[in-house]
C-alpha cells in the first residue's frame, strides 16, 4: 500500500511544510480580501455620495442614485464576506465557530439598532444636515467599536489599531459637516480599509 | 552523534506515514477547542473516505486524534497528546536533517 511506504526525512519535512501551507490556505479566512472588498465599497460608495452633495447650497442631501450605488456596493460586500468566510470555515466547529457566530450577529444587531435610532432621530425632527452627518459617522462608530472588541478576541493588533482609526475618523469627521464627513469617510475610512488589506496581504506572504 | 538519544532519533511511526502526517498537520492548524468535520477534512486532504477512516482509526487508537459526534456529522480534532507528538516528530525530523547535512558537508 503506497501510503504505508516509509519516507526519507527530507521528503517528510517537505510534506509537513506543504500540508501546513495547504491547510492554512483552505481553512484560514483571507482577511486581506475582505478588507479590500469593504474598502472598495466604502471608498466608491461614500465617494459617490460626496460627489452628489458637494455642490449643494443649501445642503439638501445625497441623490437617490448615489444612495443606490452605496447600497448595492454594501450588499455585494456583505455577500462576498459571507461567501468567503463560509467557504473557509465550512466543517470547522467548536470554540471559534461559536465566537464567529456571535461576532457575525454583533454586526447584524449593531447595524439594525443603528438604523432604528437614525429613523427615530429623523422622526424627532433632526435636520437633513444632522441626518447627513449621522448616516456617515454611525456606521464608522459601530464598525470601529466592533473591530476593537473583535481584535481582543483574536489578539489582532492591526484590527485593533484600525478600530481606533475608524473611531477617530468618525469623531473628527462629524465636525466637518454633512459634506466633509462623506469625503473623510470615503478617503480615511474606505482608504483605511485598503491600507489594512495591503498590510494583511503583505503579512500573509511573509 | 554522541549526544543524540536513541528515542530522539526515531520518528514516531504513527505519524511517519504520508497520509497520517497530512491528517495530523492539517488538524494542528486549527486552534485548541476547534474540530473539523470528516467531509471537510476529506476535501482538504483529497483522500478517499475509506482511506481516511483507516488512518483516523489508527490515530484515535494512539490517542492523537479524538472525535465529536453530532446529529449531523462526525468531527475530529487533534488531542494535546497528538499536538505534542507532532511537535516531537518535527523536532526529530529537524535533528535528523541537521545531522545529515553537517555530516555530508564534512563538519
Amino acid at each position: 500500500m503506497a501510503d504505508e511506504e516509509m519516507m526519507e526525512p527530507d521528503a517528510a519535512a517537505a510534506l509537513l511544510q506543504q500540508s501546513r501551507e495547504r491547510a492554512h490556505d483552505a481553512l484560514a479566512v483571507k482577511q486581506s480580501r475582505l478588507y479590500a472588498a469593504w474598502g472598495i465599497a466604502w471608498l466608491i460608495g461614500l465617494g459617490a455620495m460626496w460627489l452628489s452633495v458637494r455642490g449643494q447650497h443649501p445642503y439638501r442631501g445625497p441623490s437617490g442614485a448615489a444612495v443606490a450605488i452605496l447600497a448595492v456596493l454594501i450588499a455585494v460586500a456583505i455577500a462576498v464576506t459571507m461567501l468567503w468566510v463560509g467557504q473557509a470555515t465550512r466543517g470547522v466547529g467548536g470554540v471559534s465557530a461559536r465566537q464567529g457566530a456571535m461576532y457575525g450577529l454583533t454586526w447584524a444587531v449593531g447595524f439594525a439598532a443603528l438604523f432604528v435610532i437614525e429613523g427615530a432621530l429623523s422622526h424627532t425632527g433632526a435636520s437633513a444636515k444632522v441626518m447627513g452627518v449621522t448616516y456617515t459617522v454611525g456606521p464608522l462608530l459601530v464598525t470601529g467599536l466592533i473591530y476593537m472588541m473583535a481584535a481582543a478576541i483574536w489578539l489582532d493588533r492591526v484590527m485593533f489599531a484600525f478600530g481606533i482609526w475608524l473611531l477617530a475618523v468618525a469623531a473628527a469627521g462629524a465636525w466637518t459637516g454633512p459634506v466633509g464627513v462623506l469625503l473623510a469617510g470615503a478617503l480615511a475610512g474606505g482608504g483605511g480599509f485598503l491600507v489594512v488589506a495591503a498590510i494583511k496581504a503583505w503579512r500573509a506572504c511573509t | 552523534m554522541a549526544g543524540l538519544h536513541v528515542n530522539d532519533a526515531e520518528l514516531d511511526p504513527v505519524i511517519h506515514v504520508p497520509a497520517r502526517l497530512r491528517i495530523v498537520v492539517t488538524l494542528s492548524t486549527l486552534p485548541d477547542g476547534d474540530h473539523l468535520s470528516f467531509s471537510r477534512l476529506q476535501q482538504v486532504l483529497g483522500l478517499t473516505p475509506g482511506n481516511l477512516i483507516t488512518h483516523l482509526r489508527k490515530l484515535e487508537e494512539t490517542g492523537y486524534v479524538a472525535n465529536v459526534k453530532s446529529k449531523k456529522e462526525t468531527a475530529v480534532f487533534l488531542t494535546s497528546a497528538g499536538r505534542a507528538a507532532l511537535d516531537r516528530y518535527a523536532a526529530t525530523l529537524r535533528g535528523l536533517l541537521d545531522s545529515g547535512n553537517s555530516g555530508s558537508s564534512g563538519g
